[in-house]
Parts: structure tokens; sequence; C-alpha cells
């Protein structure tokens, strides 16, 4: 049964119910200890209900494996890296990209990580051809199965390519976190995950080891909704030598947690760094809710505070508040953004 | 009632109370029928805790602001512009690519040497969805402008190949792009330019001037500037080879002779955007309000 499926909050469901069954039909004959015990059991399935409901709306564990560090994550599904030219996944039979995922073994970082990695279509057939790349954080809780799982991701990339909005594209989605509870926030926590560094350089390597990807700077762009959101700009902001445009859905000026160097106040807070820094030659794509104040607020900051040779679009969804349909309505147009803000495919 | 008002949530902590409470008060009540009265009052109760706890995090970050939030409604939908056509893509005839010359408004403040050239890429008049990224290409004579044309007749971009004089300036050029984007299909990102040596800090200054321009390939001894943000390459008359070797982030490619023009026109031309169909779009912010936001400043 999957941790993140319709299935166990049903079974959660009845076991609510079943709690409750045997609370009251065991309350007249039962003495204080096993009332509380019944009580404690009523409670705790309700709450386990709840929690897994709640999982499976953020996907932050999305398996069983995942609860025990994401270092075991997806383990069955992993195609190493240099089998995916090799046993080539079978592609997509309607046409569209292909969803494969592999284990990014993080040199630099020490993070050893698994990643979900979008093929566009053709990229199997296509022997000579490399490819721009999104890398694609995602939201805090969440996982990469967020993307693939509630904002429909591969349909999405499979629409705009279909329809020329959208250069083929590899997408990478990677685990930004060891511990899904701990928020890195894509930074390099001191004492910490260093997110930062598997995300800017060990994923980068990998994808340039083991992919049929463009190497140049302006082939590299990056994605995030809400705490991914900042981890997009955040990144672009820290590494324009790495990528050249991001876009941020209901993303945030500030990480909001401590880095543990106090740089979520100044080289780590977009804000500051808009204020402070030189800008770089670099776009950025800021989209959020109106009904999502926060959002608003930080979006609109950044892109007051933005001046060449950075450069900001923006983009505004009527309602949707913080939540999957208003990424949902975001994306599309995100992709396409950010396909006209970096290089094509090209042979070599 | 809003969502996310405190009237619901008073609402369903009242209903919420009320419930326990009846399941306390009745629990020993209704006889034979007790069994269900109590599983239906614990069901009930735990329910509405769990809602109540979910309308008060809701309120507190937002996630769903309204009604129609929560149902998925997000009263927007992303809209492709369409295509405008070019005004010179009536030239363009069958598939093969197309060279014009080309007159646009402000070609007298350029101060060019003859009339600069416009190239349709193949398949230009089919697809005509699609806009594509340009190679603009600078050179010393004619006959280069020629070797130059050839070359990108070959790429999946649109050229446009210019003769400067001693007069020409980055600045008189800027006018370039919008002239180019009212005659013909081309996209407003991802643009290279190609230049000679002896053009090569006019290709230069035109790079750094930003978009459009985003990669900048030089034939010749010249060593152009690194440019911040662009992709920067020279083709040095060599032995061809296909490594590109980079020195102080600089692609170094060699190739002598009418080669040189089509390893840099193929250069030039991978580091072009893509060509794209109109992108889906959602509306931007008002101008107003991004006006305000810089001086708001510092939370």
């Amino acid at each position: 049964m999957r941790l993140d499926g319709s299935g166990i909050v049903l079974l959660g469901a009845v076991a609510t119910a079943a709690t409750a069954v045997l609370l009251a039909v065991s309350w007249d004959r039962a003495t204080g200890w096993l009332r509380a015990a019944l009580a404690a059991a009523c409670v705790l399935a309700v709450v386990a209900t709840a929690g897994l409901q709640l999982n499976r709306m953020v996907e932050a564990y999305p398996s069983w494996s995942a609860l025990t560090g994401v270092a075991a994550a997806g383990s069955a599904a992993v195609h190493p890296g240099s089998a995916i030219a090799a046993a080539r996944p079978p592609a997509d039979p309607a046409g569209g990209g292909t969803l494969i995922s592999v284990r990014v073994d993080g040199r630099t970082s020490g993070l050893n990580l698994p990643m979900f990695v979008y093929l566009p279509p053709g990229y199997q057939g296509e022997r000579r051809l490399r490819y721009p790349v999104i890398e694609a954080a995602h939201g805090y809780p969440g996982s990469p199965r967020t993307w693939i799982r509630r904002l429909d991701v591969k349909a999405y990339l499979d629409r705009e390519i279909a329809a020329g909005r959208m250069a083929p594209t590899v997408v990478l989605m990677p685990y930004q976190t060891p511990a899904q509870l701990r928020d890195t926030e894509c930074t390099d926590l001191v004492g910490g995950p260093r997110a930062e560094t598997f995300l800017t350089r060990d994923v980068p390597a990998y994808a340039r080891a083991h992919l049929r990807v463009r190497a140049d700077r302006a082939a590299w762009g990056l994605i995030g909704y809400s705490a991914g959101g900042f981890c997009a700009t955040n990144l672009l902001l820290r590494h324009p030598g790495e990528y050249a445009a991001a876009a941020s859905l209901s993303g945030y000026a500030t990480p909001g947690i401590a880095v543990g160097d106090g740089s979520e106040m100044t080289m780590n807070d977009d804000a500051w760094r808009l204020a402070n820094l030189p800008q770089p030659p670099a776009s950025l794509f800021l989209a959020w809710a109106a009904d999502d104040p926060p959002a608003r607020r930080n979006a609109l900051l950044l892109a007051g505070l933005a001046h060449a040779p950075l450069v900001v679009t923006t983009a505004v969804v009527a309602h949707g508040g913080h939540s999957d349909p208003a990424w949902r309505a975001m994306e599309a147009p995100a992709f396409d953004w950010l396909s006209a803000h970096l290089i094509r495919p090209a042979t070599g | 009632m809003r969502l996310t008002g405190a009237p619901l949530i008073l609402v369903a902590v009242l209903v919420t109370a009320v419930a326990g409470a009846a399941t306390v008060v009745l629990w020993s009540r209704f006889g034979r029928w007790r069994l269900l009265s109590r599983t239906a009052g614990v069901l009930l109760t735990e329910t509405l805790v769990v809602l109540t706890a979910g309308l008060v995090v809701n309120r507190a970050d937002l996630f769903y602001p309204s009604w129609a939030a929560l149902e998925g409604r997000t009263g927007t939908t992303a809209v492709a512009a369409p295509r405008r056509a070019g005004r010179l893509d009536g030239l363009v005839r069958g598939t093969a690519a197309v060279t014009v010359p080309w007159r646009p408004a402000d070609i007298a403040s350029w101060r060019l040497a003859g009339t600069p050239r416009v190239v349709f890429p193949a398949g230009y008049r089919r697809r005509s969805s699609v806009a594509y990224p340009t190679v603009a290409s600078l050179v010393d004579s004619q006959t280069q402008a020629a070797a130059a044309v050839r070359v990108a007749r070959r790429v999946a971009a649109v050229g446009v190949v210019a003769v400067p004089t001693a007069g020409t300036t980055a600045a008189a050029l800027a006018t370039l792009p919008t002239d180019l984007a009212a005659d013909v299909r081309v996209n407003a990102r991802g643009w290279a330019v190609l230049t000679t040596s002896r053009q090569a800090a006019l290709g230069g200054r035109l790079v750094r001037s930003g978009p459009p321009y985003g990669a900048l390939v030089v034939i010749g001894a010249a060593t152009p500037q690194r440019q911040a943000g662009a992709d920067v390459a020279v083709v040095r008359p060599g032995r061809p080879h296909r490594a590109a070797s980079t020195g102080h982030g600089i692609a170094v490619l060699t190739a002598s002779g009418a080669s040189a023009w089509a390893v840099a026109e193929n250069w030039a031309a991978v580091h072009t955007g893509p060509p794209l169909s109109a992108p889906l779009e959602l509306p931007p912010a008002g101008g107003a309000v991004l006006a305000g936001a810089g001086k708001a400043g510092r939370r």
C-alpha cells in the first residue's frame, strides 16, 4: 500500500470508525484504564488519518522508505545514470516525455539523494542532441513527487513542448534534503545538509555526466513553487554564472529559517541582495496569486528593487491562494517563459 | 460566509463544542440505541475538531483564501497572443530560405554602407505561428556580406547582415530589434551577434546592452571582451578542430577561409533561443502596483 495513496487514507478512516465503535461498545464494561486507552486510540486514529491525508496533499513522504530518510526513497525505480543511455527507458507511447528516477551521489556536498528526471519526447531516439535544462525545486513540506503527482508536471511539459511553446527540455527534480521535515530552503545549513552545494554543483555535475544536456550557462534555468520559489530566485541571484533564468511561483524573498550564520538576513535574503549587491545579468519570472498576501508582498518587493541588467517579468493569477490550483495555473506560462529565456537544444 | 473569516471559525468552534458536550451528556441515554448514538457522537465530534483545526490553520496561512480557491477555481486562464505576421512575411514564397534587402524606418540613423539584408530561414512561411531568434552579422564589405548571407541561409534563425561604417554606433542600432520585430516574426530574446575582427567592438557594445542579445562570435584575430551574462566565442584562423577550448570564459574555435563563416554562424545559431510558438501568458502586475513596491522598500 502506498504511503501517499487514497487507500491508506481510507484505511485510516475505517480505523477511526472502528475505534469509535469499540469505545461505544466497551465503555460500560471497561474500567478507568481501559476507557482511557480506548479514548486515546480514537484520538490516535483520527490524528493519523488527518496526517496521512495531509501527507497525501503535500507529498512530503511519498513512500514508506522516505520515512526513514530519503536516502532510500525511490530506490526501486532507480536507473543508474550510465544505464540511461544504454538501457534507454521506454518512451511514452502517447508521444510525450519520460520520467525516470536516478540517484545523485553528491561528491561535493556529501549528500546522496534520489532525483526524478523528465526526458523530453525524442530524447531516446535522437542520440546527438543536447538539451536545455530546468531544475525544479519543491516547496516545504514537499518532495519531487509533489511536482509529479500534485502539479502534473509531465502533462504540462508534454503539452507545452507538443504545442511548440516550449523547446524540448530536460527537467531535473531533485530531493533537497535528506530528512523531509528538515527545511533547508536550498541553502547550505551550518552544521546541516549542504542543499545549495548539492543543487548547484552536484546535480549539474550529474546531469552533465549522465544526461545529454547543454553545458552552457545560458541553457540552465530554475523553477520552484512556494519555498521552492525562494530556492529558484535565491540560487539564480547567488549563482548567475550557472543559471540564466528562474521562475518563482508564489515564492518568497527570504528563507524564513535560520541558516546558522545569520545569512538569512543578508546573503540569503534576496531583497537585501538586490538592495546591496550588484544585480546579475539574468531573468526572473515572479508569479503569485492576488489573494496570497505574503507571496504577493514578497514578489512586489523583489520586482520593485530589481533593475538592469536583472530583468523581472511578473504574472498574476486572480484567485488560488497558496495552493496547487494556483501553481497549476502558473505552470505552463512559467515553463514557456523559461524556454524563451534559455538557449535551444543543439547537437555537439 | 468567507472561508477564512472569523465568523465561520466561531461557528465551527461552537458546533464542535455543542457536538462534544452532547456526546458526553447523552452518553448513557437512548437505551439499546446508545451504541449508535455514542459512535455517531464521537465521529461527529472528531470530524468537527479536524475541520475546525483546518479552518484555523487555513486562516493563518491563507492556503485557500476563498471557497473558489478551495474548489480549484483560479479565475484566470493563461492565453497565447496570436503571432502577428511580419510586414515582410509576404515576400517569402515556398519553403527554402529567402534573402531580401531590408529598408526599415530607422535605417538612415544607422549609417550603414549599403542596404542591409534579412534572411528568412527555410520553413519560415510554413511555420506561421513561430517566431525565430536572430543572428545579426556585422561585416566589413559587401563581399563578406555575401559570405555571411550564404551561411545564414542554412540555420534555423532569422539573419540580418549589415556593413557598418565608422559612423555606426551601438546606440543608434538600439532601434534595430524593434524595427525587425515589426517586419519579421522574431523573438525578443536569445539573439546572437556575429562580427568580423574590425566590427568586434561594435558587436561587443550591442551584446553588452543586454536583451535581445545574448551571444557574440567574432571571426578573426581580435580577442573580444568577456561579457557578463553572454556567451562569447572567437573563430581563429587555423586547422579546424571540433573541441572548442575556453580561455577566460571565451570559446576558441579554429577554422579558415570560407569554413570560418560556417563555423561562426553555427556557433551563433546554437547559442540563440529556440524558435517558438507564442507563449501562454498570465496578466502582469499592474504598473502602479510595481512602481509603489520599490518605494515601500524593506519590511
